[in-house]
């Protein structure tokens, strides 16, 4: 893995041996531009001086975790099976932590470093405030590095020194990407060794992947990179996802279709492939083929081809009759007025009052302004007014309720605890474009009951 | 749903309550057929869903923990139906736990209100599974991922073959989002050093990850799918195989199926539902019209062994008999039948044969109806048995115009869908030929067999070179080939123009042999394929039809239910003092709940607390004072409108001061 050699000086002009530490530091940059990298390679280099603990926020659901991670460490206690698993001590609070801070060796450097500490913000009130400001507290020479990828502001701290790491360039990514050039010209001879091809065939074949060399995987590498920086600057995700297309890459050199120098022939080659993936570069499968991509996934380029995903997953759903009928319904009465009810579902609803038009500039569409709540009663009502059949409202009905907020089709918007007192309400979380899909499997025509389209 | 496997319990304890002695014949005989079915159930099950599982299994076998850290994960497309796939993943856990040396725990949404209850349950689940002793000595407050990280570690240290630490969320869709989001977090964060495998089941589609997760996460994730049958198909599979079979004793009748089928189709999409509603039509068949035990001696040669009562039974349930018993020319055979139990045994000796028969032919030929619908154009009348089923057995299918539709389209069937047609339709009747221990069914079978094979050589051997037709009516033909696309309603013309032409007396061999086949499987169709009424009498033994006693198990109508047991109490309480006459009739000895809640139907929107408690007192205790009313009569009253609070037909209104608002119409 590669790093920012200016972050790891910057870093290591801030803490460096026998001299006093800054209160606080706050390492930031995008997601996966190598901060942990950096970091990991600077508290390596300074172990034999420096006894620091890396703790990654996210993990700590409650604080004592964190407490007691950072106590354990700077009192080398490991948890066994002699201990019974038990920590160095129950930490739960942060003057327990402070006490026990203060037991260390003062002669001793010490550094904690939080990864994702944006999260400690959702964590008590005094751990963020408190970790800034150890020194003061301790007395020792301690300093906490927080690292995190938002903007400092949004932190509400007081001042401090700040390390900004870059994003990776085409340049460094290609560098790093690079490191992996032996690795995966193994996987390929081991590839040939399973393949079912004769002896002779697989010894040509180990033949050319010789000429594979660092400037042929490098010259992939700056194709993908070409369509894939804009997208993604992921390094794990764009690592992965260049593993995945190498291979369909070299194939046609090993089948002698296509010379290992004909760089143009190769390109036109991947094209296709690259664009399936760049597709779904977000969504992380493994086992869909090319063919199966497109049928399943939300595309987010086109909108056509998003219909189309969107109409196939309708299709595909597996709901029951009443269900899918539920599910238009309390479309329907999350988008529209309740005072249009009557006009829209009942036969009988008496002339229209002429309204006075009025000009309304640039009404928003009902539709556009997103679910509303209804009560229960009301989408029983709704439900009952769009279906042709005469069904008894019995308990398979009103568990397909209960089945469908399962599901996330529906959330309880309020009253979620009385149902039987007619005071929940619900709303859907579904779109237009799926409600209109669903219709079409029931032969229900949605537009024709929502009062925008009137 | 568990309100219904609710009800097949209460049943059976029923049962068992008001026959107290074991060796109950009908109960014994329900039990022994319902293991028979649930068996042949189950192993169609494991079957189906085994295709599903060993390639998950395979892939979690092959699955190398590497340290890019990424957390390997299965996404299950399971189906809507979640209650029935508890007991595959069940299955699930156990196969991998048999087959890959793993720990697998299974994780629900509700062992999951926040992070620290799922990782703490998901740590204790892994380490006791592996050494009970150990986790006797945590407490709970120490389980944590990085305490599970060193178990871990120390644990297998030595071992070459580490165990895979597998998770089951069986309902991820019902997780709460931020939970979740956190808890997969974690797990991502510690699958460097463990090797953890997520698997999750879906019920809805591939999407809903989406929605769940953020990207930054499922970036993290090695995703893989895997993807159930949909239940629908597993259904007709099961309803093939075991509901709509001869060779059991018990069938439904046209309704008492297609509201089983309705159920699932409109309301539940779950087969377990189904297959307790068929559990309690049997229950009720076997047990409580009491033809459980002449079922178990259903056989010819078993009729000596049936006692008085059973016979009884026979000549009170079976309308067929009595018709039968009734339209007897001589007196005294109508009373031999009707009251002496040998003649009427000896009498009614080969009639059960004949039932078995009638199925068995049924049956047959059922599917032979479906094979040839199975690709037509037009399906009103449905495809598959399970559409068909339904139909055939209520009404003379062959009388319907639709079925007749069908069979003119039949007519016009290219040769080589008439041939996978014909083989098919011989391969179900040679199964029916195996299928059968009886000599008789299988010569008849054969028989059926023979002019099918006939049929297949004639229409294979006539060639498409010995056509013999006018060259306007091929051109035609062709014409219409090329216009195939242009409009529905030119080709309808078309080819009732076609129709016209085809009568003329040119026909093609082909068409010759075609026909002549299908006016065969028309007349087999007349004979076999007949409804209920027309079957041998006795019928009612073998079929269920007794579907509205049970109605309610079947389908509760919670509201229904309540508004019928407030407004006339009796039905529950059957005491001789709250009998009343009609609904609407308030009598003072009702319960105080029941006369509160007939008060307040006569009300409008809003009720006033002050007007309904002077009708309540006056109705329970006639008092001349009007305005004084006993502390008691108004403690009642309260209490009994607190009730109907709790059962949401009112509540306090907000805009006027002692009023409540009706919430129910």
């Amino acid at each position: 893995m590669d790093h920012n050699p200016n972050v790891i000086n910057k870093l290591s002009s801030h803490i460096s041996k026998d001299e006093q530490f800054p209160n606080c530091l706050y390492l930031f940059g995008h997601k996966s531009t190598g901060k942990s990298v950096c970091l990991q390679k600077f508290l390596k280099d300074s172990e034999d001086w420096l006894c620091s603990v890396v703790i990654q926020a996210a993990v700590c659901y409650k604080s004592q975790i964190l407490y007691e991670t950072v106590i354990n460490k700077f009192f080398n206690h490991k948890l066994s099976r002699d201990n019974n698993y038990e920590s160095y001590a129950k930490i739960d609070t942060v003057e327990n932590f402070l006490k026990y801070l203060n037991a260390l060796d003062p002669a001793k450097s010490f550094l904690i470093a939080i990864e994702n500490a944006e999260r400690l913000r959702d964590m008590e009130f005094n751990i963020l405030p408190i970790l800034t400001k150890l020194q003061e507290f301790t007395g020792l020479n301690i300093s906490c590095v927080l690292v995190s990828h938002i903007a400092f502001s949004k932190f509400d701290l007081s001042p401090m020194i700040k390390i900004h790491v870059p994003d990776f360039s085409k340049a460094d990514l290609i560098a790093i990407f690079s490191n992996d050039y032996e690795s995966l010209q193994e996987e390929i001879i081991a590839d040939i060794h399973k393949s079912l091809f004769n002896e002779i065939e697989q010894n040509q074949q180990l033949e050319i992947v010789k000429s594979l060399d660092q400037e042929f995987y490098k010259n992939y590498l700056s194709i993908f990179l070409n369509v894939f920086y804009k997208v993604t600057r992921d390094l794990s995700e764009l690592q992965l996802l260049a593993n995945k297309c190498y291979k369909s890459y070299y194939a046609p050199v090993l089948r002698r279709e296509i010379k290992v120098n004909d760089v143009t022939n190769l390109w036109r080659n991947i094209t296709k492939l690259l664009k399936t993936t760049l597709n779904s570069s977000s969504l992380r499968i493994q086992n869909l083929s090319a063919s199966e991509f497109d049928g399943k996934q939300v595309n987010e380029d086109s909108s056509g081809e998003r219909k189309k995903n969107l109409r196939t997953f309708a299709q595909t759903l597996e709901l029951p009759f009443f269900a899918k009928y539920l599910l238009i319904a309390s479309f329907l009465a999350s988008h529209n007025d309740a005072k249009f009810d009557k006009r829209l579902f009942m036969k009988h609803h008496g002339k229209e009052r002429k309204r006075q038009q009025k000009a309304k500039v640039s009404e928003k569409l009902n539709i556009q302004f997103g679910p509303k709540s209804f009560t229960i009663d009301r989408l029983l009502a709704i439900f009952y007014a769009i279906l042709d059949e005469k069904v008894g409202l019995t308990c398979n009905l009103l568990a397909q309720i209960s089945t469908l907020v399962d599901l996330n089709f529906l959330t309880f918007s309020s009253g979620e605890n009385n149902i039987m007192e007619g005071t929940a309400k619900l709303q859907s979380t579904i779109g237009l474009d799926f409600a209109i899909n669903i219709g079409r499997v029931v032969g229900f025509n949605v537009r024709q009951y929502l009062t925008d389209f009137h | 749903m568990v309100p219904k496997l609710k009800n097949v319990l209460r049943k059976e304890k029923q049962v068992l309550a008001n026959k107290e002695n074991d060796n109950d014949m009908n109960y014994l005989a329900y039990k022994n057929m319902w293991i028979k079915t649930e068996e042949r159930i189950e192993e169609i099950q494991s079957k189906y869903y085994n295709v599903v599982l060993s390639s998950l299994l395979e892939f979690i076998r092959k699955i190398q923990f590497n340290n890019a850290g990424h957390l390997k994960t299965v996404l299950l497309l399971t189906g809507i139906n979640q209650i029935d796939h508890l007991k595959q993943f069940k299955l699930v856990s156990k196969q991998i736990e048999n087959n890959v040396p793993s720990i697998v725990s299974v994780l629900q949404s509700r062992n999951c209100p926040s992070v620290k209850h799922a990782v703490e349950f998901l740590v204790n689940e892994f380490i006791n599974q592996y050494d009970k002793k150990t986790v006797t000595k945590l407490k709970r407050n120490q389980l944590s991922m990085c305490m599970l990280q060193s178990w871990y570690l120390e644990e297998f240290q030595a071992s070459n073959e580490r165990p895979k630490l597998i998770i089951i969320m069986t309902d991820f869709e019902q997780f709460n989002k931020t939970i979740v989001q956190d808890l997969i977090n974690i797990l991502c964060f510690y699958a460097s050093n463990l090797p953890f495998i997520l698997i999750l089941g879906i019920a809805t589609a591939f999407k809903s990850v989406q929605n769940i997760l953020p990207s930054e996460i499922t970036n993290k994730m090695d995703i893989n799918i895997f993807e159930n049958e949909s239940s629908t198909d597993m259904l007709n599979r099961i309803i093939d195989k075991t509901i709509l079979s001869y060779r059991s004793p018990f069938h439904l009748s046209g309704k008492s199926f297609k509201v089983l089928m309705d159920i699932f189709l409109f309301y539940d999409y779950s087969l377990l539902s189904f297959i307790q509603g068929y559990k309690i039509f049997m229950l009720e068949h076997f047990c409580f019209s009491n033809f459980g035990s002449i079922i178990y001696k259903f056989h010819d040669e078993n009729i000596d062994k049936w006692t008085h009562d059973e016979c009884e039974t026979i000549r009170r349930s079976c309308f067929s008999f009595r018709k039968f018993a009734e339209a007897r020319k001589i007196q005294e055979d109508r009373v031999n039948f009707l009251l002496n139990d040998e003649f009427f045994k000896r009498k009614m000796g080969k009639r059960i044969s004949k039932i078995t028969f009638f199925w068995y032919f049924f049956y047959c030929h059922l599917k032979i109806l479906s094979i040839l619908f199975e690709d037509l154009p037009q399906h009103e009348l449905g495809k598959l048995p399970r559409e068909l089923y339904p139909i055939c057995i209520t009404n003379d299918i062959t009388k319907l115009d639709e079925y007749k539709e069908m069979f003119k389209l039949l007519k016009f069937v290219s040769k080589e869908k008439i041939l996978i047609k014909l083989e098919k339709i011989i391969e179900v009747i040679e199964y029916f030929v195996q299928d059968t221990q009886q000599e008789e069914l299988r010569t008849k079978m054969r028989q059926l067999k023979e002019p099918f094979v006939y049929f297949y050589k004639n229409i294979e051997e006539s060639g498409i070179n010995t056509i013999t037709n006018t060259p306007a009516s091929t051109h035609e033909r062709f014409e219409l080939k090329k216009k195939g696309a242009s409009g529905r309603q030119e080709m309808m013309e078309k080819l009732k123009e076609m129709a016209k032409h085809n009568i003329a007396p040119v026909v093609t061999k082909y068409e010759q042999a075609l026909w002549e086949c299908i006016d065969y499987i028309n007349r087999k169709m007349e004979k076999y394929l007949r409804p209920l009424q027309e079957a041998p009498f006795f019928y009612e033994l073998t079929v269920f039809c007794n579907y509205y006693s049970i109605r309610k198990q079947i389908m509760g109508i919670p509201r229904g239910a309540l508004h019928q047991a407030l407004s006339n109490p009796h039905i529950y309480m059957q005491c001789s003092c709250c009998k009343i006459p009609e609904q609407e009739r308030i009598l003072p000895s009702l319960p105080d709940i029941s006369i509160v809640y007939k008060l307040h139907l006569e009300c409008n929107k809003f009720i006033s607390l002050y007007d309904w408690l002077q009708s309540f007192a006056t109705i329970i205790e006639y008092n001349e004072d009007e305005d004084h009313i006993s502390p008691e009569v108004q403690a009642r009253f309260t209490r009994s409108i607190a009730e109907l609070q709790f059962l949401g037909f009112i509540k306090q209104s907000k805009h006027k001061t002692d009023t409540a608002a009706r919430l129910t119409w």
